[in-house]
């Protein structure tokens, strides 16, 4: 199985919203695959169709090489969900959580639990409603690592996490994908701390899947370019290629998203000519950024 | 199946405080009645058996009349509230846990759980069969053993309503919770109403045809019992998708208040006249009477110089009956009034309307099945006389809580009044239609010599239907009471519609009708005796016609009315 997650022209509307639009995305195993996509891009719907909690109106999607609408207690053992939005049993403590949980999953890693259980740093007789929202994620993070899914589907995990939290819990979702051959899931609009755990990309917005490929590649071809030219000049025929560019006097600032070592270079020199050739990598956030603001031009140019 | 148990030991870690609240709720409900009955001084033996029976509120309602009419009213109302909590603490438990294991809501977080649907659903069904639907009737058990109840008594009424709640429950779960449609819904809850109509009107009661009334009165149990479920798992089932808390626990509340006054008649309040030993009004707590049986023993009482008999009556369930010296049950039953009566050194004797000369204990089964304990046991301060049987009737008829005026005080006149005044007929099971009047026609000596009083009455028909080969019967039922001399008389006849004959009762006073001529005479202590001219007007001076009217067996109460009556009687006092 190469891919872990298939869709196929997934659409999903509540009334006349149309909450995701002819979605078409492969998550190859073991990847560790963001989408990423600003509040109400439609990332949480399609998770919630890929997770069979809300149907799609149209179109399919395949998790673990079975339909999504046919999931049954056999792929669920397979796959960790964890949701800022899911309720937990408050009433419970930490402990009694676990115990809970665990008969539901044959392939229960009592040990994992254990260790996860210091690493997290989780008391264990402390009930649910009193803990944090960081310790509530980081159990329900336990609770689905310690069956060691093939799946492991992450929902806005970051949302409400303060800095030092967001760290633990980053820290914790890559020491465990380490442990095992692990494909994860996550959806956020926290770009920078997906940029740490990401290998893959997707760009959601408006319902629409703008991208999809790794985060190697995505970095390889965007950068940030910056050319000083030596005199005032009318502006030259952008590109295609090229998105978000803009001109200060003699500068001149663009995003390459098809960036060639050194045949970029030549292309710049050759529209201004002797002017000052900086090209800079673009950290995600940046990426996406300029992905985000193009699409949205064009959509309103539309 | 293992995942099964695991989710109801889940559960019931979450709801044991409100679990153990209901159990501990229901052991008092059980208990309550054993420290209250030690607390009273001459609490009668047989309280504590009734009291699981009949309730806590019905058995102090009668302990507080009957032993001390100072007792507290509040904790005699407490069945209701007990009942009320116990629906409340359900509902709750339910809520609780359906909520948290939502299937209507994406959010819950057992929807990933590797587990079906199926199983959660059957893990619920199987922890309110385990904890509630089970619980309540075996405590129900263990009271009524504690009390010393043989289950021979209890378990077929146990089973019958056991039964009946579950047809209920099922009847109201399967629309409401496998059904997607409105439509569907409301057509199905209708088709069952139908179905129950259906069973209720079609079963093989013997007096089926007769008995309309009564059917319409278990049908309209049935229905209100059936709706009330019907509602509440509706709630449930919109409360699991949609969890709004507030407005469902709302709309609950409101429908188990509904429920009350709709189904147990609560909170209306409750008459409660005073009681006192030897004269006066009894508040009539009527109880079914199932079946009556056998006598389960007989002893010597020598405090009332007579033999103190218990009956085996299932009274709404069962009841043993203790009929003491000087005390008299009096039965409406499907084949009409039975007078069940210990006369101190009479032994047992028993009244029927039938036109069966005497009816002995065996006969009395069939008089009493089926039937219902109008009056309850009676103590006489003075056991050789009967006193007054005189009844109270619901809140509806204030005004005749107290003794009727007299519209004349003859003052042991001779008067020329011979006209008892008309008296509205309440509707009610077994009443069809009519008015009587009776009228004095004058005395004349009777072959030995006594002196015989005649009235002409026309008659009341009191329907009843006995077993469907027996032709319908009327009968004509009325009772004497002297309040100052505290004797009462239940007069009765009887004719059936294949013979004209009247039949005389053996009772304090006969009448015998012959056509439309009664003849008063004086029957006492199993002596014919006659009215002397001077003892008759005497004894009509204080009394009256209290005319009893039979209503079906809803909500446990009869209204008996009693109509203000005069009683001119012309005697020649020569």
């Amino acid at each position: 199985m190469n891919n872990i997650i298939e869709t196929l022209h997934l659409e999903r509307r509540f009334g006349k919203t149309e909450a995701v639009h002819d979605l078409t995305l492969n998550v190859p195993t073991g990847s560790v695959f963001a989408l990423l996509g600003p509040n109400g891009a439609g990332k949480s719907t399609t998770i919630k169709m890929l997770m069979n909690l809300v149907p799609p109106t149209s179109g399919t999607a395949r998790v673990l090489g079975v339909d999504s609408k046919k999931l049954s207690p056999t792929e669920f053992a397979r796959i960790g969900y964890v949701a800022e939005t899911i309720e937990l049993p408050e009433w419970m403590t930490v402990r009694q959580f676990l115990d809970y949980c665990r008969p539901f999953y044959p392939k229960w890693d009592s040990e994992l639990e254990k260790t996860l259980l210091g690493k997290f740093e989780l008391p264990p007789e402390r009930k649910i409603k009193h803990l944090s929202r960081g310790m509530r994620m980081k159990t329900l993070l336990l609770s689905t690592l310690a069956y060691r899914p093939a799946l492991l589907v992450l929902d806005e995990p970051f949302s409400g996490l303060d800095p030092v939290m967001r760290d633990d819990f980053i820290r914790g979702v890559l020491e465990v994908s380490s442990l095992g051959d692990w494909t994860v899931f996550v959806s956020s609009h926290d770009i920078e701390e997906v940029e740490r755990l990401a290998d893959w990309v997707g760009i959601i917005d408006q319902g629409k899947l703008h991208l999809s490929e790794t985060l190697e590649s995505l970095q390889r071809r965007f950068r940030r370019v910056e050319i000083t030219r030596t005199s005032p000049a009318p502006t030259p025929k952008v590109p295609p290629t090229w998105t978000d560019y803009s001109e200060a006097g003699l500068l001149v600032r663009l995003v390459e998203t098809k960036y060639a070592h050194g045949e970029s270079e030549k292309s710049y020199g050759d529209i201004f000519p002797g002017g000052s050739i900086s090209v800079q990598t673009m950290p995600l956030r940046d990426i996406y950024i300029a992905i985000a603001r193009t699409t949205r031009s064009t959509t309103v140019q539309k | 199946m293992h995942l099964i148990f695991h989710i109801i030991r889940k559960d019931f870690r979450r709801v044991w405080p409100l679990l153990a609240t209901w159990w501990a709720a229901l052991v008092l409900q059980a208990l309550v009645p054993l420290w209250f009955f030690s607390a009273v001084a001459n609490t009668p033996s047989h309280y504590k058996y009734e009291a699981p029976v009949l309730g806590l509120g019905a058995s102090t309602d009668r302990l507080r009349m009957q032993v001390n009419n100072n007792l507290p009213e509040t904790l005699a109302e407490t069945g209701p509230y007990f009942i009320f909590a116990g629906v409340v603490l359900i509902a709750v438990m339910a809520a609780m846990l359906i909520q948290e294991d939502s299937p209507g809501v994406e959010r819950a977080h057992w929807q990933l759980l590797p587990v079906t649907r199926g199983k959660m659903v059957a893990a619920k069904l199987l922890f309110f069969a385990i904890f509630i639907g089970i619980t309540a009737p075996l405590a129900g058990i263990a009271a009524k053993m504690f009390y010393g109840l043989p289950a021979s008594d209890w378990l077929a009424g146990s089973e019958a309503a056991c039964l009946t709640a579950l047809f209920c429950v099922a009847g109201a779960a399967v629309p409401m919770l496998l059904l997607q449609s409105a439509t569907a819904r409301v057509l199905s809850v209708l088709g069952l109403l139908g179905f129950f109509g259906f069973i209720v009107y079609w079963n093989n009661h013997p007096g089926s045809r007769d008995f309309e009334e009564l059917i319409d009165a278990r049908m309209l149990w049935l229905a209100r019992e059936f709706l009330a479920y019907t509602f509440i798992i509706a709630l449930l089932r919109y409360q699991r998708v949609h969890r709004v808390i507030c407005l469902c626990f709302t709309a609950l509340g409101i429908e188990l208040v509904a429920a009350q006054f709709l189904i147990y008649d609560w909170p209306q309040p409750q008459y409660h006249p005073s009681a006192t030993r030897n004269l006066g009004e009894r508040w009539v707590e009527p109880q079914t009477v199932v079946q009556t049986e056998t006598v389960l023993t007989q002893k010597a009482d020598k405090d009332h110089d007579g033999t103190a008999y218990t009956i085996y009556g299932k009274l709404a369930g069962t009841l043993p009956i203790t009929v003491k010296p000087g005390q008299a049950l009096l039965f409406q039953s499907i084949n009409g009034p039975v007078l069940l009566a210990n006369r101190p050194r009479n032994n047992l004797s028993f009244h029927s309307d039938e036109q069966i000369p005497a009816v002995n204990l065996a006969s009395f089964a069939a008089y009493a099945g089926l039937g219902k304990l109008l009056d309850e046991r009676y103590e006489s301060a003075e056991p050789e006389s009967f006193p007054l049987l005189d009844y109270v009737y619901p809140p509806q008829y204030p005004s005749a809580r107290q003794p009727p005026a007299m519209d004349a005080d003859l003052n042991g006149q001779v008067g020329n009044v011979h006209r008892w005044p008309d008296l509205p007929l309440t509707s009610g099971a077994g009443v069809k239609q009519g008015t009587e009047k009776l009228e004095y026609l004058g005395t004349q000596s009777g072959p030995g010599g006594e002196t015989i009083v005649e009235f002409a009455m026309q008659r009341v028909q009191l329907k009843y239907g006995l077993a469907q080969s027996t032709p319908p019967m009327t009968q004509d039922i009325f009772l004497l009471w002297n309040q100052a001399r505290g004797e009462c008389v239940l007069c009765t006849a009887f004719r059936s519609s294949s013979n004209e004959q009247m039949t005389a009762q053996d009772m304090d006073f006969t009448i015998t009708r012959q056509g439309a001529q009664v003849k008063f005479s004086y029957l006492a202590k199993g002596e014919l005796k006659t009215f002397t001219t001077a003892e008759i007007p005497t004894w009509l001076a204080g009394a009256k016609l209290v005319r009893l009217t039979f209503t079906p067996l809803e909500n446990l109460r009869v209204p008996i009315t009693v109509g203000p009556i005069t009683l001119p009687v012309t005697v020649d006092t020569k």
